[in-house]
């Protein structure tokens, strides 16, 4: 019988490990996409390939290393030698899209392995024809970008210069890059340094025990979690905007059984793989979905093998949540974020006090590139733009963030200006695109770029223009996202999700996220809430009368006449049949 | 002749420290805190030290305040009603700020509020870009019209921020001028409050400035005219969130500067105590009941930094870099639904606090946990009959947690004081670690009503090799407030391009002009301000930079290219590399002016009596209970050595002693326990 207390601190510590590792990854990086935005993470597992240990700063990453370690190392183990790394990125290996490649390092104490380090992070580039990696017209994985299957590149915590120079050329701004994975090694050096220590500390047998005992403890409270929700088979779906190849929408299908401590997570119905980069692998399907399911059964859960124990995830072959080989994967990341939507979506009659309405529900990869007219050199940058967040059942839902698996920060503007031939001419809640209801969805964002005296290249790898973000019981749907060149001008022109648009000098490029759909009726929110939107231009009179049915004169309610239009729009209402803006 | 007088005001407690310089002792005492008008309980305190130490006013030769008023406005959102006027298309850059969300995985997670309602946020033609130079010119038909919109809607006060405003004001200072010749609003300049890169960041710093302003403005003035209406003829000294001290206007003009006020106090002492007892580095650890602030002392100095963070929202001001960790004697211990035991984050704070406070706290806690193990003396909360909150604190204790553990009531509770440790040292590692340090390096300086009960294993955790417990630990942060230099801040993002050490030189004499200004306003002598000077510094394309100290006491051209060699050696140790070879780029100048306050150099008081007050049966992990001498501190002279295990006792804190460790009391009075 383990000690409780003890179990616990030997849980702290096994924290700490995987703590040090991700706050040296994130110290000694190079990019800003690793230092400032997070977009990396660490994980130890142990001798038997058990995950146990994982620093949890960016949702995205939760299903990545568990699934790619035990699956490959056992191919490997036989010729492991302390000091020794790995990388890989191979989707078909389990990994998730090229830009996010992984270092796998055995650890080693007293000449034996005792376990492994690993971590992920996204590096701004890693070849292939589009800078950024998110190229929107590739039909083959080939396109976009370099395919690392497992190269033993590590050898006595150095890398093999050959291996790393061959990598390094075929990636842009590779000083950068060359950082970066200096940046991976040093994280899982420090990750050996410290669970050698554990060894030392505890003895080899005690921490055997002590993982046994934290994995299935792991499981009891994340089992216990999943009781909590009432049993049942939960389904829902929407609809995707093409490939991008193909401009026909795809359904896109989850179905959550919960079945006492247990839940499956089923993809079954949703669309054929894709011919362009709207595809994923399992291993960000699960990710997506899990980073929500995480707000209903319990945020602070240890991710172990212990925690997985308990879900099991069906992606059927050949759908394009688990395309065939090769398949292009490069927007991927689009599905599982709408997955997260459909979790929200399929939870809502279970558990109303817990879950939201859609959100933006889209990514957003934004990038664009050209040559700078103030100094004649080439620039490329990459941004993701948030959006609305879903009403709840007690609260409006937020405006302008970034929703599920994603949260990473946006770029100061005085930053971007200085760095880059642009002016950002808006940046601002868009009024209206909110869905209404009683606690309303957030506000979706305008972010309108010029590109002055120059031609530029503007690409978007994104989703959601037909889908609008539903409401739930009885609130609105939001106003999907747009996208458009010059807008309000004569030439204005509307803009694919996925495509990439020459611009001329001057040209503005107009980025409009989604809202969020509305929670509850909208006739029962209170006028005074109204009133507040409207007088902060956040929602326009207009849309105040019609879909809250709040009349509002000179700045105030009138009461009156708000009484008479909401029972004017509760009978137009039980005359159709439920509307749903 | 002359006494020195520290004022700290904490939400329940006011504690006043007296120094007597010609007797060269030091007396304390304290007072309620009286919220929400905190300005009494501030001259109380004063009232009731003079009158306990039998001073007259016209001995004060020093008066020195921690306040937690800014901290309030900004933590409950007092917000008065602003406005805010910004470029066309940009009124919402305030609301969205960086777009994150400030929790992961909780839907019903909320965005830190938007200060200024988006009514009263007013876009107008008007572009300066990031040369400085002028694209679209100020449209001043639609200021006008945006400055009447708000002189009408009732707003108290206008905020001026708009792009690069920083590298030219024209734009920010025509508006204002606008509001002055069309209202009689008042109104504040982004680029006059914090003229640095990031709009987001320096609207928001502006409008906070400007909102705690209007909520300190009067309190000041009120602390101001009561020290005069007691004779008391020195001014105010007021502590900012960088561990110095500056007058009452000051403090009002920068008024967010007063937010870390308390905190940086504790911190200003723990780096005294590290300089004396001669520590190279050092960590603070003020515990209370709800939470710990955690400072560091690098190569004895504070560790510092120009952005914090309170409520979610960004704090761009000069402070010392202090964490604070939501642990502490209140801390909450629970069994989840596996059966595991946790402890935090919920806490009972101080109302109701602990259930052996009898104050109708019914969850078990860290501060019960150590009364059912015999580490505290339940007399130290209770007067009178204490026997009932006891007793129901060993029996939630028994039913809650050691039942459902299968444990007896003291394996229970000791396993709670671990998993409470082992939370802390995983706190302070990270901390240390972030700063490419290893924590074993460090000293751990445990002060505050809890700190030192868990110090000595928290630092054995960590093997950590000392623990330093200073005199007084309980009123230690009010210590500081006698002991913090005079230290004011500017700064403003440079304007040249490259590494040009003539255009700095001549930035940096504007800046220290107008910093001698600010000491000579406050009647000090130019001579007597010691000026330091500061460079952010980065790699070109880099998006976040270094600070790093320009060294010499002038600016001279070798002295700036030593600045950004240290550059490089910082950016080397932070992040494992240097690249000599590429293009620096200089983001912000920043100078700072200090003018030194007399040390405190108190002797070493003993009280006479017994050493060893009673003895109790206390608790240890794999020993059980044993026999243990409760120690009375304040008999213990210079040299004193004692042997754990032990408790020590005396007003306001209680220290614990594990068995096998030593104890002796230093030359200054401090207990040093080397692990």
């Amino acid at each position: 019988m383990v000690d409780t207390g003890d179990l616990e601190i030997f849980r702290h510590s096994l924290k700490s490990v995987v703590e040090e590792m991700g706050v040296t990854l994130q110290r000694t990086a190079y990019s800003t996409n690793i230092k400032i935005r997070r977009d990396h993470t660490c994980a130890l597992f142990d001798a038997d390939l058990r995950h146990i240990a994982q620093h949890d700063i960016a949702p995205q990453h939760i299903g990545s290393l568990v699934s790619v370690v035990p699956r490959n190392v056992p191919e490997w183990e036989d010729d492991l030698e302390p000091g020794d790394g790995i990388l890989i990125n191979d989707p078909y290996k389990g990994a998730v899209h090229l830009p996010d490649v992984m270092l796998i390092s055995p650890l080693f104490h007293d000449d034996e392995i005792i376990g492994y380090a690993a971590n992920s992070a996204h590096h701004v580039d890693i070849g292939g024809g589009t800078p950024g990696g998110i190229p929107n017209d590739s039909t083959e994985l080939y396109g976009e970008g370099l395919i690392i299957p497992g190269v033993h590149a590590v050898e006595d915590w150095e890398y093999d210069e050959d291996k790393l120079s061959f990598i390094l050329r075929n990636v842009r701004e590779s000083k950068m890059r060359r950082g970066d994975y200096q940046a991976q090694l040093g994280a899982n050096r420090i990750g050996e340094q410290r669970f050698a220590e554990l060894h030392e500390e505890n003895g080899r047998e005690n921490v055997e025990t002590y993982l046994d005992e934290l994995l299935d403890y792991t499981e009891r409270r994340v089992r216990a979690a999943v009781e909590e929700l009432p049993d049942g088979e939960y389904s829902a779906s929407d609809e995707m905007d093409g490939d991008g190849i193909v401009d026909e929408p795809v359904t896109l299908v989850l179905t959550l059984t919960v079945d006492g401590d247990e839940m499956t997570i089923d993809f079954t119905g949703t669309a054929a793989e894709n011919e362009g980069p709207l595809n994923c692998t399992p291993a960000m399907a699960f990710a997506g979905t899990m980073a929500v399911i995480m707000a209903f059964i319990g945020e602070d859960l240890p991710k172990n093998d212990g925690f997985y124990r308990p879900f099991e995830t069906i992606t059927p072959e050949g759908t394009m949540v688990n395309p065939s080989y090769n398949r292009p994967v490069a927007g991927g990341w689009e599905i599982p974020m709408r997955a997260g939507d459909l979790v929200t979506k399929a939870l809502a009659d279970a558990v109303p006090e817990q879950t939201i309405a859609a959100t933006k529900g889209m990514v957003c990869n934004v990038a664009y590139g050209g040559t700078d007219p103030r100094d004649g050199d080439d620039y490329v940058y990459y941004e993701t733009v948030a959006g609305g967040y879903g009403g709840r059942m007690e609260k409006d839902g937020m405006d302008a963030v970034q929703t599920h698996f994603q949260n990473t920060a946006n770029s100061p503007i005085e930053e971007l200006e200085d760095e880059l031939p642009v002016y950002v001419r808006r940046y601002e809640l868009i009024q209206d695109s909110e869905g209404a209801g009683r606690q309303r969805g957030g506000l979706g964002v305008r972010r309108d770029l010029q590109f002055y005296d120059h031609e530029a290249s503007f690409s978007l790898l994104t989703d959601r223009t037909r889908s609008k973000p539903w409401g739930v019981f009885g609130g609105h749907a939001a106003r999907p996202s747009r996208f458009y060149r010059n807008p309000g001008t004569a030439d204005e022109a509307v803009l694919a999700s996925k495509s990439t648009t020459k611009l001329a000098a001057d040209d503005v490029a107009s980025v409009q996220t989604p809202g969020g759909g509305g929670y509850g009726d909208p006739l029962e929110r209170a006028p005074g809430d109204v009133l507040d939107d409207v007088l902060d231009e956040k929602v326009s009179r207009e849309k105040a009368r019609e879909e809250y049915g709040v009349v509002i004169e000179d700045g105030r309610v009138d009461e009156e006449a708000t009484v008479e239009r909401r029972q004017e729009l509760r009978d137009t209402a039980a005359g159709t049949t439920g509307e749903n803006a | 002749m002359s006494v020195r007088i520290g004022v700290d005001t904490g939400g329940t407690f006011t504690d006043v420290v007296l120094y007597d310089v010609d007797a060269n002792e030091v007396y304390i005492t304290k007072t309620p805190s009286t919220p929400p008008d905190f300005d009494r309980g501030v001259l109380n305190g004063i009232d009731k030290i003079l009158e306990e130490t039998d001073t007259s006013p016209g001995r004060v030769e020093f008066l020195s305040h921690g306040t937690t008023v800014g901290t309030n406005a900004v933590l409950e959102n007092e917000i008065p009603d602003l406005g805010l006027i910004t470029n066309e298309g940009l009124r919402d850059v305030l609301e969205i700020g960086d777009q994150t969300r400030p929790e992961l995985y909780n839907l019903q997670a909320d965005k830190p509020p938007a200060l200024v309602d988006r009514r009263h946020r007013l876009g107008v033609p008007g572009r300066i870009d990031s040369k400085g130079d002028v694209v679209d010119e100020l449209d001043e038909d639609a200021v006008r019209a945006a400055v009447s919109e708000l002189a009408e809607s009732g707003v108290d006060s206008v905020i001026v921020s708009m792009l690069f405003s920083y590298l030219n004001d024209d734009h920010e200072r025509r508006v204002g001028e606008l509001i002055a010749e069309e209202t009689d609003l008042s109104y504040a300049l982004s680029s006059a409050v914090y003229p640095e890169t990031r709009e987001y960041d320096r609207t928001v710093t502006t409008v906070l400035n400007e909102a705690v302003k209007v909520t300190v403005q009067d309190y000041f003035r009120r602390l101001d005219a009561g020290i005069a209406e007691r004779g008391i003829d020195v001014p105010l000294n007021v502590m900012h969130s960088g561990g110095g001290i500056f007058g009452t206007d000051q403090a009002t003009d920068f008024a967010l500067r007063t937010v870390l006020s308390g905190p940086a106090a504790g911190a200003v002492a723990c780096r005294d105590v590290s300089r004396t007892e001669e520590l190279e580095h050092a960590i603070g650890l003020d515990m209370g009941g709800t939470s710990a602030d955690v400072s560091v002392v690098e190569d004895g100095d504070l560790v510092r930094s120009t952005e914090g963070e309170i409520n979610d929202l960004p704090i761009n001001t000069p402070l010392v870099d202090i964490n604070t960790v939501g642990a502490g004697g209140g801390s909450i211990a629970w069994i989840d639904a596996a059966g595991g035991l946790r402890v935090g984050p919920k806490s009972a704070g101080a109302d109701p606090g602990p259930i052996c406070y009898g104050r109708g706290g019914t969850e078990p806690t860290v501060t019960d946990a150590n009364l059912v193990l015999g580490r505290i003396d339940p007399s130290a909360f209770l007067d009178g009959d204490m026997r009932p909150a006891i007793e129901k604190a060993r029996e939630v204790f028994g039913e809650e947690i050691a039942e459902p553990l299968g444990l007896s009531l003291e394996e229970a509770a000791m396993n709670v004081v671990k998993v409470a440790n082992a939370k802390m040292a995983r706190e302070l590692r990270r901390v240390t670690v972030e700063r490419g340090r290893d924590p074993g390096e460090f000293s751990l300086v445990a002060f505050g009503g809890a700190g030192p009960l868990q110090a000595a294993e928290v630092a054995e955790n960590m093997d950590m090799d000392s623990v330093v417990i200073p005199r007084s630990p309980g009123v230690f942060s009010a210590r500081g407030l006698l002991l913090a230099d005079v230290r004011m801040d500017e700064s403003r993002a440079y304007t040249g391009d490259g590494l040009d050490a003539q255009r700095a030189g001549v930035e940096f004499d504007a800046l220290e002009d107008s910093l001698t200004d600010r000491f000579i306003e406050q009647g000090f002598d130019a001579e007597d301000v010691l000026v330091t000077r500061q460079l952010d510094v980065r790699y070109a394309g880099q998006a976040y930079e270094l600070t790093v100290p320009l060294p010499g006491e002038t600016f001279t051209a070798a002295n700036f290219e030593a600045g950004i060699e240290r550059f490089h050696d910082q950016h080397r140790q932070l992040y494992g590399y240097a690249m000599r070879d590429e293009p620096v780029e200089i983001v912000t100048l920043r100078v700072a002016g200090t003018v030194e306050t007399l040390p405190v150099e108190d002797e070493v008081s003993v009280t006479g009596g017994e050493q060893v007050r009673r003895e109790r049966e206390v608790y240890f992990a794999d020993r059980g209970f044993v026999t243990t001498p409760v120690i009375d501190r304040q008999t213990l002279a210079v040299g004193a050595t004692v042997d754990g295990p032990a408790i020590l006792e005396e007003p306001g804190c209680t220290s614990l002693l594990p068995p096998e460790i030593t104890a002796e009391v230093s030359s200054d009075g401090n207990l040093r326990i080397d692990l």
